[in-house]
């Protein structure tokens, strides 16, 4: 190993992740109190970093006309079969429209309707023209922050003493430097975690998925190995998406109101499952009912687009060009328009994601993890689920509030010498060219598919059971010891090695949590067949787990589900 | 397939006094530039297919193909983003071309924009192509 450079920087705020959380909370804390220092770390570059590299057309979470506050914890509640924190969703509700707000001052298109207001695509959702959602949240940070960014700097541990942060590690890409990043307070604001299952294609389209292959749970790796305690892993998210393209379902079931069919032409969901609510069923529930259709020989299952006129159709295409581009190109390719050849639906494989289902670090009403000053928003924070960009800019807001309110007071963060040699040692010595090696897209191929056999991947129709979860456990511990002969040629395939390490932490979490609630809460999800029935009587609480490095022991812990308390959140 | 960089068209984009737009604009980190001094993307299966190279590339080098295994042969998309759209053109198995226009930013926000000379950073600086942004009228 060639001498590495370390570049040593203080800050009072460290913000992993320039996405809608990471963004939102440097621009809140910059507005609340200028001279506050505040440094960004970004493993892509900030303008076309994760989930919104290719934009959005929607924002999913706003509190549209007829809803209130109450009405959307309640959905998101009901949506969650009733184990969310509350709290937090109450909270995230009260600024998803300013959100809204700010990102169209900042130039994000919203279209209106003829009363002048954003055009409801459904429940909860706006249409926005979001192929530059993320240059626009980008330009606005970038003129508070200036130099204060540092993109393609990849986070490899955090720093943490006597259960306080104070930094976290990193390497840079491209000035091939090691990092010590010391600070009073940190923000874990990265994405969540895709790849840990074998995903829907394979070979040259591996990367077709649906959310963004390079959201590797970094930032729940680092704080499972800081030993904070992380809540609900097993709540995995599977999504309903257009096949091949894995292209998001909003824009057609909403936008354009199609409804769901089988092979045989029969709206499904009204009526083969009327009982479970119909068309109204929870989102889990209407994938588990297409999945049954295709089981039951009734498949494939459509959105059925054959309605829409020509001019409808062309409108469609280009709606997609705001988020899934591959899919307008995908009808063309094929010669056929959305009329003629409507989007055919599956699931995708599990992610694990905060944003969407509920996995990530437990945190208190001001986003503050178990581990002193160190706060998590966005995809990683737990509890909150259907938060969506809107909801991950308003926890990225709480935080920076919470940060400036007291970052005065925090003792000056310390740094041992000799963890930053340790930990030089354990990021670097991959590159060595040793005997015996293996290639970080080999790992990642086994770990996909033991979690695909194993661990309800697709291939077993997303269903567990104890003992192949034992399986998967065993299989996991033992890939984590190979993934000491990991080799990166250069620092791409370096970064490639330490993606597949946080994902098979991630794995370990996942795999524990999986295990131990014995019930079936959220169907495909977290589906159980040994314990096929939902148990409010002994399950209707959280599973969370702290991860202990030195023994590799994962701990599980129950916390209570506590109904709504405003006056808490109001002081 | 994930895209293609026209060898033929890119012309390095002032590489290496500057890093690339393309470069720059990757989520995954996988282009690179090859000692000729051309973009080239190092692995085409890690591609999202985002398109955020192909819209950013002055050089309208960069195209989208969709993998053989998805839909079969030649197929296209090529982008290029205006201040406040960008241009689409999408190109089927025959030959036919579509065009669509989407809307990218508020006209009213534009006033405050930062301009081009402005649009830099510390650690990998924009300054040398920031000139071949404002003259081709292309933003981010």
């Amino acid at each position: 190993m060639n001498p590495i450079e370390i570049k040593k920087l203080k800050t009072d705020f460290l913000i992993i992740g320039a996405g809608a959380a990471g963004c939102f909370a440097a621009y809140e804390a910059k507005k609340l109190n200028p001279n506050m220092d505040i440094l960004m770390v970004e493993k892509a570059h900030i303008d076309r970093s994760g989930c919104l590299a290719a934009g959005i057309n929607a924002l999913n979470a706003y509190i549209t006309p007829g809803n209130t506050l109450e009405s959307f914890v309640d959905y998101i509640k009901k949506d969650s079969m009733d184990l969310i924190r509350e709290d937090l969703v109450y909270t995230i509700a009260k600024e998803v429209n300013k959100v809204a707000d700010i990102l169209e001052k900042w130039g994000l298109p919203i279209p209106k309707d003829e009363n002048g207001k954003p055009i409801v695509r459904g429940r909860g959702s706006i249409v926005v023209q979001g192929e530059r959602i993320k240059p626009i949240i980008a330009q606005a940070v970038k003129r508070e922050l200036k130099d204060k960014i540092l993109n393609r700097v990849v986070v490899t541990n955090l720093i943490v003493s006597n259960n306080k942060v104070c930094g976290a590690f990193a390497f840079g890409l491209r000035d091939k430097k090691f990092y010590v990043l010391e600070a009073k307070a940190v923000l874990v604001a990265t994405g969540g975690a895709s790849g840990i299952y074998k995903p829907n294609n394979e070979g040259q389209a591996r990367h077709k998925t649906w959310y963004s292959p390079f959201n590797t749970g970094a930032g729940y790796a680092i704080g499972i190995r800081a030993g904070a305690e992380m809540t609900t892993f097993e709540m995995r998210y599977v999504s309903m998406r257009i096949k091949d393209l894995m292209a998001p379902t909003g824009a057609v079931a909403q936008g354009v109101k199609a409804k769901q069919v089988n092979a045989l032409g029969e709206r499904y969901l009204e009526e083969r499952y009327s009982k479970y609510g119909g068309h109204g069923m929870s989102t889990p529930m209407r994938l588990w009912a297409t999945l049954q259709e295709n089981i039951e020989g009734r498949g494939p299952c459509y959105l059925d687009t054959t309605h829409l006129n020509k001019e409808q159709s062309e409108k469609l295409k280009a709606y997609y060009l705001h988020m899934t581009p591959g899919l307008t190109l995908y009808w063309a390719a094929r010669g056929t328009t959305p009329n003629t050849d409507p989007p055919e639906i599956v699931g995708t494989e599990p992610f694990i994601v905060g944003g969407h289902a509920q996995a990530g670090y437990w945190v208190d009403i001001n986003r503050m993890s178990t581990i002193e000053n160190l706060y998590a928003a966005g995809d990683v924070a737990g509890g909150a689920p259907k938060k969506y960009v809107p909801g991950a800019a308003v926890e990225g807001m709480i935080v920076a509030r919470h940060v400036v309110s007291r970052f005065e007071s925090i003792d000056e963060p310390t740094v041992a010498e000799k963890d930053i040699k340790d930990e030089i040692q354990r990021v670097f010595s991959l590159l060595d060219m040793r005997k015996e090696v293996i290639l970080p897209d080999e790992l990642e191929l086994r770990m996909q598919k033991i979690m695909d056999e194993y661990a309800g991947g697709i291939s077993s129709n997303y269903v567990l059971n104890e003992q192949k979860l034992i399986k998967a456990r065993k299989y996991i511990k033992d890939l984590k010891k190979e993934s000491k002969s990991l080799f990166g040629n250069n620092f791409h395939e370096l970064m490639k090695c330490h993606e597949v390490i946080d994902r098979l932490d991630v794995a370990q979490v996942l795999i524990e949590h999986l295990i131990y609630r014995k019930e079936t809460r959220w169907p495909v999800y977290q589906s159980r067949a040994d314990y096929p029935e939902r148990d409010d009587k002994n399950w209707l609480k959280f599973v969370n787990s702290i991860y202990d490095q030195n023994s590799d022991v994962i701990k599980i812990i129950e916390r209570e589900c506590k109904p709504l308390d405003k006056k808490l959140i109001e002081v | 397939m994930g895209i293609f960089i026209d060898p033929n068209l890119c012309n390095g984009c002032g590489f290496p006094q500057s890093e690339t737009p393309c470069n720059m604009a990757c989520p995954g980190d996988l282009i690179y530039m090859e000692s000729t001094g051309k973009a080239q993307i190092c692995c085409n299966a890690d591609c999202w297919d985002c398109a955020a190279c192909i819209k950013i590339c002055p050089q309208h080098a960069i195209e989208i193909n969709l993998p053989f295994e998805i839909v079969g042969k030649e197929n296209s998309i090529k982008a290029r983003a205006y201040k406040d759209k960008t241009i689409w053109t999408v190109k089927d198995e025959k030959g036919n071309e579509q065009t669509f226009e989407t809307t990218a930013r508020n006209e009213t926000s534009l006033q405050s924009m930062i301009s081009p000379e402005e649009f830099t950073d510390t650690i990998d600086s924009y300054k040398g192509i920031s000139k071949t942004f404002t003259d081709l009228g292309a933003d981010i």
